[in-house]
């Protein structure tokens, strides 16, 4: 648990991924402790911030093909982490975890993740 | 982006932001036209503005104060986008349920409102329930739904789910940045048509208007 409200001024957050967010951002920690040192509880409380959205914004694009959405959004909060020294690795590591997460929900869109996050992470 | 659009965001951004309406009305005594310096000066400003605060190189306050300048100028500005006409339609416009952005959708009422239609801008984050009632109580003939984050998308279907089921069907235009410039997201949706900025939403409602018109002319005896 995060222990904080999520940071956020969106009416419509997307909450319901915030379990599975909180429980992504356990995993990301686990593998890379030192981030706690950097960030403190607001680097806890915006891991299951963004989560939450990433999580969304892969369903979203799983269930709305044509918006191509995951890409562009990805890149632009990628900017964003990138602009205030975020190591882009552990984003990326992120990334994988998360769409992991979402491979084990929709074990049909296996193909579909694995190729989604290959175009953003370039792996 | 263009000299003049850095140099106007710089403006937005200094410790003088109202200098920015004085760099307007220069623009405007130079010939420049009132529709022009929406899209191609103040939009894309706004839009500098928001990678400056991505980058890092800007606060959201600062943002903030741009936009309210913005604003503040397009209340300046847009009874010069008059065109001279009334024309007898009506359009309600909203930014979807939890959308706070809706700087584009005021262009789109001001471009709009110059053309002659009445308008009714209910803003940001409008409930879709007495926003759908609001439609079927005055007959609107178009509805201008503005979306800027794809997370509100499922907000602006459900909302175009309910105007269909009126009796009597609006046109519905949707924009935002939701749409990443995709016309089949708009139609994915269940939308007319897709405006990327307030000049195509003029444009795009125009031709509608003009193909109702030659439908009626063809049904006459």
């Amino acid at each position: 648990m995060s222990g904080s409200p999520v940071p956020t001024t969106d009416p419509l957050f997307p909450s319901a991924w915030v379990p599975l967010a909180e429980r992504l951002c356990e995993a990301y920690y686990a593998e890379f402790p030192e981030t706690d040192a950097r960030y403190g509880q607001r680097g806890r409380d915006f891991c299951v911030h963004d989560n939450a959205y990433l999580l969304s914004w892969l369903t979203d694009e799983l269930d709305l093909p044509a918006s191509r959405a995951f890409g562009r959004n990805v890149a632009w909060l990628a900017g964003i982490l990138e602009a205030r020294g975020f190591p882009m690795d552990a984003f990326h590591r992120n990334l994988e975890l998360m769409g992991a997460a979402v491979a084990e929900l929709r074990p049909q869109d296996k193909g579909r993740i694995d190729s989604l996050l290959a175009s953003v992470t370039g792996r | 982006m263009t000299t003049s659009v850095a140099w106007f965001a710089d403006v937005l951004l200094s410790d003088r932001p109202t200098a920015a309406r004085v760099a307007v009305q220069t623009l405007l005594a130079g010939g420049r036209d009132p529709r022009s310096i929406y899209i191609d000066v103040l939009a894309p400003a706004l839009e500098e503005v928001g990678v400056r605060w991505a980058r890092g190189q800007i606060t959201i306050a600062q943002e903030h104060l741009a936009t309210t300048v913005v604003s503040s100028i397009m209340d300046a500005l847009a009874p010069q986008l008059a065109r001279g006409q009334t024309l007898p339609h009506s359009i309600a416009l909203a930014g979807t349920s939890g959308e706070l952005h809706v700087v584009g959708l005021d262009m789109v009422e001001d471009f709009l409102a110059g053309d002659g239609w009445e308008t009714y801008n209910f803003g940001a984050a409008t409930p879709a329930q007495g926003f759908v009632e609001f439609v079927a109580a005055i007959g609107a003939d178009a509805v201008g739904l503005s979306t800027t984050l794809t997370t509100h998308l499922r907000a602006a279907e459900e909302t175009i789910a309910a105007l269909r089921l009126l009796e009597r069907p609006p046109f519905i235009i949707v924009g935002g940045q939701a749409y990443g410039d995709s016309d089949a997201v708009a139609r994915a949706i269940g939308a007319d048509a897709y405006a990327r900025d307030a000049r195509a939403a003029s444009a795009g409602l125009g031709h509608h208007l003009s193909s109702i018109g030659a439908r009626r002319d063809a049904e006459l005896p």
